[in-house]
């Protein structure tokens, strides 16, 4: 496995020829002081040696916050001359950290635990699952899957929170413990007011397809974790096992709407390479709102654009459906070129992953005060600087009825 | 690096700015294309303008290299640490303000071109030198290596456009070169000594720019040649013509295709390369450079009709730069300008060096003003192979020599190109001009710290 892990690795980062366009798009070299190991050219280089030590020996450096740092805009490659993607780099990086099992995070393996164990990359409290009380899905062959998304974030703000708390030494020795006991993230509390939150826009989302006429199922408190942490932290081996679990359960149904970028990616273009007999339709839930059903108003909205909706996967009917609503404006950096919300670097990197907002939001607020996006990370991300609301929120005061 | 000098760098610099584990040094190795790289023993991040003094002091003190690095895109090995010593990353130096009053920016060395760009723009200003790499191109750099880039043959190079400059000298005293006032005749002209000299006499530490109003808005428009003479034409038409575009650019067919490789475009893979012109005098200039166009015989003129054309036809040649990279496991970067009427015989030359010796070279470059890039791709693992891409390079060089040029138009001569620039002088009776570089030296850096074994100095002086 990892022969052809190195030889990837090989033909991605030997393209690279360390001119440092990349530099100035990537979101982490500013705002984590200008260190030049965690930019996409130091990716680059680092991954090139990594290859170069792997082929004759062991890795000698420990060049885990290299590749885990990388916020997967994939950006970079945009304006690379040679077309050298270093998030792909940092991916077939962590790959390869989880295949050798050298230099890996305690916290990516005690998550990585938890997923396998529970079907969680952490256990969800009740209140977390009270968004569908008093709804009754129809028993059909579409599932609305969430993909436990909106519900996780706000589990992350109080890691923080608790990471501070403890100091780093025994927040770290308490991350040692989960890896051994995962049940001990139970005593994990969300924070109230994001579930409160999350909650709200999940109700939404049920009220849009309501509105739309789709009928759909739902798992509840069944729903399992679509693996997304596993795949993202490069343990391709676990994902693979994973999803199987995953993929028994989802098959029952014909259609799945998912309500994420991550979780829409993932099952839409992932899921099919690890799973040979893959049927099942994948749709976005803002692909079934009818737009005859909105009205236009005079507001002024500043769109994030998610990254995982610009990369490889182009998806542009969120931006559509906004478009529809009220007059947009976007950054300097979007489409391709957008900028991401630090999200993805929270649980590792909290305070590169701070500033990585803070930057975003500035040049959002720049534009307008109103600012809205279309996914659950960067909709939590973004809001630690200030107010931005979901797309499902905007939908949901636009609608005619 | 001793311990003791190490904790007076940590005084000198905070803690935190001063990197010494390998996997922190190892992003320092090497500047952009040419692989030849080397460790520092310590890289210090500057966030203080006053601690660049204090550094250098102690490196002047225990006679320690000292390289300062903006953005490291030098191509020539300019930037690498080849007597180890200390690496200065001077990216985080970058506030800029802008004067419009007495029509210049201040800027840190740190700072990029499209940075500084970026705060004059909102002012309606812009500082008219554009390397290509103006994304990652600091001030700080392109200050010593003198970038070019592709406005050239308007306004000139970056030296043209540079007013003062606060630096800091080799012994740790601070002094000043040039008044931020657009004339000066008080005394020799320094701060043209110090542009291009490749980080070798003084550090850099903050510049005064000049800046211009924007032009008025810029029309583009590209022709497709089926041989090399007729968009060499083409372009020697252009000038000809008594036409004065913005930009007047080259890209050859491997340019295009790696382009097109990268980006899954169709342009045409024109065998006779891309003329790229850009204009910012109206509608009707764009037809006379479209006329100019035709009567050579493009085969497809291309005009943008949205944004995301206009983008991507200039990204052709931007990535034309970088083409060979993209099939090779390395490539040296040629920078050779010579006159404007020798063009079309530059262009020819390095074809048949091509054919000659069956190498692969992609070029491209700035036309308007003569300086092109043939970019020369192999493998150096494969030690045949790699002599020919030398030998080739070395061809190329001999040929802008002979034709009345220059080995090296912006790029410099940094680590890789000494040996062709004291054969260049010495061709044209001008090994004098090295002499006196190294006399100049010595005034500024007796202790030869700066930069050691760069720009063909020599290493060591004892």
């Amino acid at each position: 496995m990892i022969d052809g892990l190195l030889s990837e690795l090989e033909k991605e980062s030997t393209k690279c020829i360390s001119c440092g366009f990349c530099d100035s798009v990537c979101p982490t070299y500013k705002t984590s002081g200008y260190d030049m190991t965690k930019t996409s050219r130091g990716r680059a280089q680092i991954g090139y040696n990594l290859f170069k030590e792997l082929k004759s020996g062991e890795i000698s450096m420990d060049i885990s916050d290299t590749f885990y740092s990388c916020l997967d805009c994939h950006v970079c490659v945009q304006v690379c001359p040679t077309g050298v993607d270093s998030g792909k780099i940092s991916d077939l990086a962590k790959n390869i950290i989880s295949s050798t099992k050298k230099y890996e995070k305690p916290e990516v393996k005690a998550i990585v635990k938890n997923i396998m164990k529970y079907k969680k990359p952490l256990i969800i409290r009740n209140e977390s699952y009270s968004w569908y009380d008093g709804f009754e899905p129809e028993k059909c062959d579409t599932l609305l899957y969430t993909g436990l998304m909106y519900q996780l974030m706000p589990y992350t703000e109080n890691l923080e929170q608790l990471r501070k708390k403890m100091g780093k030494k025994s927040f770290y020795a308490m991350i040692s413990i989960a890896e051994k006991i995962p049940v001990i993230t139970k005593f994990l509390k969300p924070d109230h007011s994001s579930v409160e939150r999350a909650n709200k826009t999940l109700k939404n989302i049920i009220y849009i397809l309501k509105m739309s006429n789709v009928p759909f199922d739902l798992l509840k408190s069944n729903e399992p974790y679509p693996g997304t942490l596993l795949y993202e932290y490069g343990y391709i081996r676990e994902f693979k096992e994973y999803i199987k679990y995953v993929y028994n359960i989802l098959k029952k149904y014909h259609s799945i709407i998912t309500i994420d970028p991550h979780t829409y990616n993932l099952l839409k273009y992932e899921y099919p390479k690890y799973i040979p007999d893959f049927n099942l339709n994948v749709i976005y839930y803002l692909d079934m709102v009818d737009k005859n059903m909105l009205y236009k108003s005079d507001e002024h909205f500043a769109f994030h654009d998610p990254c995982h909706f610009q990369g490889e996967f182009k998806y542009n009917n969120a931006r559509k459906i906004i478009e529809n609503m009220g007059n947009v404006s976007y950054p300097d950096r979007n489409g391709n070129r957008t900028y991401c919300c630090g999200g993805p670097d929270e649980l590792l990197f909290p305070s590169l992953s701070r500033n990585v907002s803070r930057e975003r939001y500035k040049q959002l607020k720049n534009i307008s005060g109103n600012i809205v996006t279309s996914c659950p990370i960067c909709l939590y991300s973004l809001s630690r600087n200030g107010d931005i609301v979901d797309i499902a929120d905007v939908i949901q005061m636009h609608l005619k009825n | 690096m001793d311990k003791k000098i190490l904790s007076e760098f940590i005084d000198a610099a905070g803690n935190g700015n001063v990197l010494y584990d390998e996997k922190d040094l190892f992003p320092y190795k090497r500047g952009s294309i040419d692989r030849i790289e080397e460790m520092p023993e310590i890289a210090i991040k500057i966030f203080d303008e006053k601690s660049i003094s204090k550094i250098m002091k102690i490196a002047h003190k225990y006679r320690i290299p000292v390289i300062a690095r903006g953005g490291g895109s030098s191509p020539t090995g300019a930037v690498v640490p080849e007597k180890k010593g200390i690496v200065l990353d001077m990216r985080p130096l970058n506030a800029i303000s802008v004067n419009i009053r007495d029509g210049y920016v201040e800027a840190y060395a740190g700072a990029t071109l499209e940075e500084v760009n970026n705060e004059s723009r909102k002012y309606g200003f812009f500082f008219p030198p554009d390397p290509s790499s103006v994304s990652i191109s600091t001030v700080g750099g392109a200050i010593n290596e003198n970038s070019g880039g592709m406005r050239c043959a308007r306004y000139g190079v970056v030296k043209d456009w540079i007013l003062k400059i606060d630096v800091v000298l080799s012994s740790g005293d601070e002094t000043s070169f040039g008044e931020s006032i657009y004339k000066n005749r008080g005394g020799f002209n320094f701060v043209d000594l110090i542009c291009g000299s490749e980080g070798t006499l003084c550090i850099v530490k903050k510049a005064y720019l000049k800046i211009m109003p924007l032009p008025e808005k810029i029309t583009r428009i590209a022709g497709f040649f089926n041989t090399i003479e007729e968009s060499a034409n083409a372009i020697f038409s252009i000038r000809k013509n008594g036409l004065n575009p913005l930009i007047l650019e080259y890209a050859d067919y491997y340019g295009i295709k790696a382009a097109n490789e990268i980006k899954k475009w169709n342009y045409p893979e024109a065998h006779g390369g891309m003329v790229l012109v850009d204009t910012d005098y109206g509608e009707n200039y764009l037809s006379k450079i479209q006329n100019v166009l035709e009567e050579n015989n493009a085969f497809k003129i291309f005009i943008p009709g949205n944004e995301e054309e206009y983008n991507n036809i200039f990204e052709i040649r931007r990535i034309a730069f970088a083409a060979p990279g993209l099939l090779f496991k390395g490539f040296i970067d040629g920078d050779i300008v010579v006159p404007l009427s020798k063009l079309t015989d530059a262009i020819e030359g390095i074809n048949q060096v091509r054919i000659k010796n069956n190498v692969y070279i992609a070029t491209c470059g700035h036309a308007g003003d003569g300086n092109l890039h043939p970019q020369i791709g192999g493998n150096p693992d494969n030690i045949s192979e790699w002599e020919n891409v030398k030998k080739s390079v070395r061809e190329i060089n001999d040929l802008a020599v002979r034709l009345g040029g220059s080995i090296s138009g912006e790029h410099g001569i940094g680590k890789i190109k000494e040996d062709d620039f004291i054969r260049q002088l010495k061709y044209k009776n001008q090994i004098k001009t090295l002499e006196f570089m190294k006399s100049v030296k010595k005034i500024f850096d007796p202790e030869n710290i700066l930069n050691p074994g760069n720009f063909a100095l020599g290493g060591n002086y004892d």
